[in-house]
């Protein structure tokens, strides 16, 4: 049996080697949070600023779905995701299951409620006296959200490396929906599972090093951006 | 930046070329855990063209994959469950692939002298009598099927844990048997995880040799539990490969599952799996190997 | 056509806070503003200064009525967003952008579409008006709550605008930033004839800025001039009523002069209460003797504008009072600078109000 001591040496020896599994899996990873969190970002700032500056019925409703959907398991989501993509589910001609696009699907599904209630509450922050004091300035109401999305833009980044991080880290849907096929959708936290399973130590920790500290990073930046861009 | 998009489509779709033909393999933790479809797949690749995608569960999952036609192919081991599968007309062309046995392990102590019985139930048997800890994979896999199917031949009192669920727009049990009495602990996870825990908890467990090999031989040892009962005619575990049935599901690749199975039960390949050892052991007998 | 302004029964509602009730902040039936004054517009807390300045700034719709600029009804023809680049306000509420000093001056001129190297030179030129130029690169969030005053002044000036809408410009600034603000308006008035609409509560600021004051309560202008302002607490003492704050006098009114703005009932008793006493309707008798009467004082200053006079009452406690009469009751009454006189209050002549309203 292995020793974690053993186990954190070889994992570190992997990591500094630069392990081709361990970068494959790192690079796929990155892959899919970012593109996920673009697409994420490119429907969560505009619907999320849309909610914080108009008023309309249920708007309150709106925000409070939006704060449960936080808290949405994600193997609830990759569960849903599943299904949808099962070739008997609707969109099974699609061809999406086991494969990294339809992993994306489930991330973005997963990190959309994300982006746009970290953005509600960002902008709303900022919104009303912003706003009002661009129109006095002469602003037409193009001109005055965009100063008040370019005054909210640190909460907004804020909310856009918060759902990369939940990507980054999140298990549930890329499992579920990817199937942890190697060379083709196995990630970093799948990779890490499975090595754990068939008792890996030393790699499942070299995987979960690499995670870590990704992690670390873009906590480091979350919280720079959350207070507003200076220490 | 040519190279970045490349780069890019690789990681997106899994593929070196884009347009590369995919086939879609669910199979057992077990098969996967060995190391050696790792081993033998890259021989497919280069033949073919083909690359084959990995999706390892447990039978039961494997099937239910197939079922939903979300797989191409299907490695299994639960002979009963795949001419059910076959019959209700979704797999075809069934072929043997391998056999390897399965083996109780526990406690290289052997606290319950499981060793000391004549058979695999009478293995069970004594570990029940001595109060033990068993831990049963419990996640309705080919492993799983065969435990049970030993519980039901030993001389102890079992019991049948009923749960309904849906599936595929169908109201389907699922059944398992375990013994009344004794300390047992169904964990519902695949094999790998299975060995560890039982490794962990010094617990007796029913474990396919190819994975056991696997684990107990790796550097360092992932487990230090030792066999206490196997040759039991009861504890055979042959492999079948089916494809899904294209009739069922028309989208399926069933070309390049017709060329899996023609490729895993060539008498080249059956030669690899063979000859596909751990320290010198080895794990898979190959069902041609006589016969070609 | 000599109004800048004309506004026509408008009327503005806003929902209360968790009600789906809604309450009248702005009731005007007709108010009009000369084109080149400036204008003082005075009033409790929450009487409506805001609003009235924010529908002169075409910030919102009125539910009902019409804001006339030059003859124009704006919401009518669909002009607000000229309208409103025409006569930019200082909000009560100071925000400067994330940007740097230069780029909060810049920013009224770049969205008028001024190009980049203009925007710049009329900023930095704005800049050493409020003597804020060698802040220019800073970035804004660095700046003293005086400077950002001035900024925020600086940002409107830049614009060079026909109109000037200013909500309490010095609320929160020390004295000297106070007279560095009161003089930029000054000066802008001065040099582009600039009309300026100043709300405020601050009385010395309206009367030596304004050519004219007019009072709001409860969102409408109250005839004459109620300047009279103060903040404290109503007891009442046998008949009488009595006013005290934390510095001023006490005044001690007789029923009659006193009158509910809410339901008739006082708010006796109650931490704070805004009073307003009617510059028209005070009492005023020279007398020889201050022992003889209960409230007296001397006349510090008159000023007198066509056929009204307006009189400061200083007390020997510090704090003073204005009163309004037509000359002719000036002459009648033989009063002069320096005269003393005994105070008494007319029927109605004492407004109250909660306060936080």
């Amino acid at each position: 049996m292995q020793t974690f001591k053993d186990a954190l040496e070889n994992a570190l020896r992997l990591v500094l080697s630069l392990d081709a599994n361990v970068v494959e899996y790192a690079q796929r990873t990155l892959l899919i949070a970012l593109v996920s969190t673009l697409i994420a970002s490119l429907i969560g700032i505009p619907v999320g600023m849309f909610i914080a500056e108009r008023r309309f019925p249920g708007k309150r409703a709106v925000v409070t779905l939006l704060n449960t959907l936080l808290a949405v398991p994600t193997v609830a989501v990759g569960l849903l995701v599943y299904t949808l993509l099962s070739r008997n589910g609707p969109l099974g001609s699609w061809e999406l299951l086991f494969t990294v696009p339809g992993i994306i699907i489930g991330e973005v599904l997963l990190i959309v409620p994300i982006v746009t209630a970290f953005t509600v509450t960002a902008v709303a922050r900022t919104d009303r006296d912003v706003r009002k004091t661009a129109l006095t300035l002469g602003a037409n109401s193009r001109q005055a959200l965009w100063i008040v999305f370019r005054e909210s833009r640190f909460g907004v980044l804020a909310a856009v490396i918060a759902a990369f991080g939940r990507v980054v880290s999140e298990v549930g849907v890329a499992m579920i929906v990817g199937g942890n096929a190697d060379e083709f959708t196995r990630t970093l936290t799948t990779a890490t599972v499975q090595n754990v399973d068939m008792g890996n130590f030393a790699l499942a920790l070299a995987l979960g090093l690499v995670l870590l500290a990704i992690s670390l990073s873009v906590n480091v930046l979350f919280q720079y951006f959350q207070g507003g861009g200076h220490q | 930046m040519y190279r970045l998009a490349l780069f890019t489509t690789a990681l997106l779709f899994g593929a070196s070329a884009a347009a590369q033909e995919v086939l879609t393999l669910a199979t057992t933790t077990s098969t996967d855990n060995s190391g050696l479809l790792a081993a033998i797949h890259p021989d497919f690749e280069r033949s073919t063209g083909i690359r084959v995608k990995v999706i390892a569960k447990g039978t039961g999952a494997s099937l239910q994959l197939g079922r939903d036609g979300n797989a191409d192919v299907v490695l299994v081991h639960a002979r009963a469950k795949e001419d059910e599968f076959i019959e209700a007309g979704f797999g075809t062309m069934r072929r043997d692939v391998m056999a390897n046995d399965f083996v109780v392990v526990g406690p290289s102590a052997d606290p319950a002298g499981a060793r000391f019985a004549t058979s695999a139930s009478g293995a069970l048997e004594r570990i029940v009598a001595a109060d033990h800890l068993f831990l049963s994979r419990g996640d309705g896999s080919g492993t799983h099927l065969k435990e049970q199917q030993i519980w039901r031949h030993a001389a102890v009192p079992t019991k049948t844990d009923t749960r309904s669920f849906v599936a595929g727009g169908r109201p389907t049990q699922f059944t398992s048997t375990r013994p009344a009495k004794g300390r047992y602990i169904s964990i519902g996870q695949g094999m790998g995880k299975t060995i560890i825990m039982a490794t962990e908890r010094q617990a007796y467990t029913l474990v396919d040799r190819g994975t056991y090999y696997a684990f107990l031989l790796a550097d360092p040892p992932r487990t230090d539990l030792a066999v206490v009962c196997e040759g039991d005619r009861m504890l055979a575990n042959p492999y079948g490969v089916i494809a899904v049935n294209p009739k069922t599901h028309p989208n399926v690749n069933f070309a390049a599952a017709k060329k899996y199975i023609e490729w895993i039960t060539s008498a080249r390949v059956q030669g690899m799996i063979g000859r596909f050892r751990i320290d010198g052991k080895t794990l898979f007998h190959p069902a041609h190997e006589s016969s070609h | 056509m000599t109004h800048r302004f004309l506004l026509e029964g408008v009327v503005r509602r806003f929902r209360q806070t968790r009600s789906r009730h809604k309450i009248e902040a702005l009731r005007i039936e007709q108010f009009a503003v000369r084109r080149g004054e400036i204008l003082a517009v005075v009033g409790p807390n929450g009487s409506g200064k805001s609003t009235l300045l924010e529908a002169m700034a075409f910030l919102a719709r009125p539910d009902e009525g019409r804001v006339l600029l030059d003859g124009q009804d704006v919401w009518a023809t669909g002009r607000q967003l000229a309208a409103r680049r025409r006569c930019p306000m200082l909000l009560q509420k100071t925000v400067l952008f994330g940007t740097s000093v230069l780029h909060n001056v810049m920013y009224g001129l770049r969205v008028r579409g001024m190009a980049r190297a203009e925007a710049r030179r009329r900023a930095l030129k704005t800049l050493a008006i409020v003597g804020m130029d060698s802040l220019a690169h800073r970035a804004s969030g660095e700046l003293s709550g005086g400077q950002r005053q001035r900024i925020s002044l600086a940002r409107l000036l830049a614009l060079e605008p026909e109109t000037l809408l200013l909500d309490e410009p010095t609320a929160h600034v020390d004295f000297v930033n106070e007279q560095l603000i009161e003089e930029a308006i000054r000066d802008l008035h001065r040099r582009l004839g600039t009309t300026v609409i100043l709300a405020s509560h601050n009385l010395r600021q309206a009367k030596t800025l304004a050519d004219r004051v007019i009072t709001l309560v409860d969102g409408s202008p109250i005839p004459g001039t109620m300047d009279n302002l103060f903040t404290g607490s109503l007891a009442r003492d046998g008949d009488e009523v009595v006013f005290r704050d934390e510095s001023g006098p006490t005044f001690r009114f007789p029923p009659e002069a006193v009158r509910s703005e809410e339901d008739g009932t006082l708010p006796l008793d109650k931490e704070t209460v805004q009073i307003a006493i009617d510059a028209d309707r005070l009492l005023l008798e020279a007398v020889t003797d201050q022992e003889q009467a209960a409230l007296a004082g001397t006349i510090a200053s008159v000023r007198r504008r066509g056929d009204r006079c307006r009189l400061r009452i200083h007390f020997a406690t510090g704090r003073g009072l204005h009163a309004e009469m037509t000359r002719a009751d000036y002459g009648r009454l033989g009063l002069n600078l320096d005269t003393t006189v005994a105070v008494t209050f007319g029927p109605g002549a004492v407004r109250v109000f909660p306060t936080g309203g």
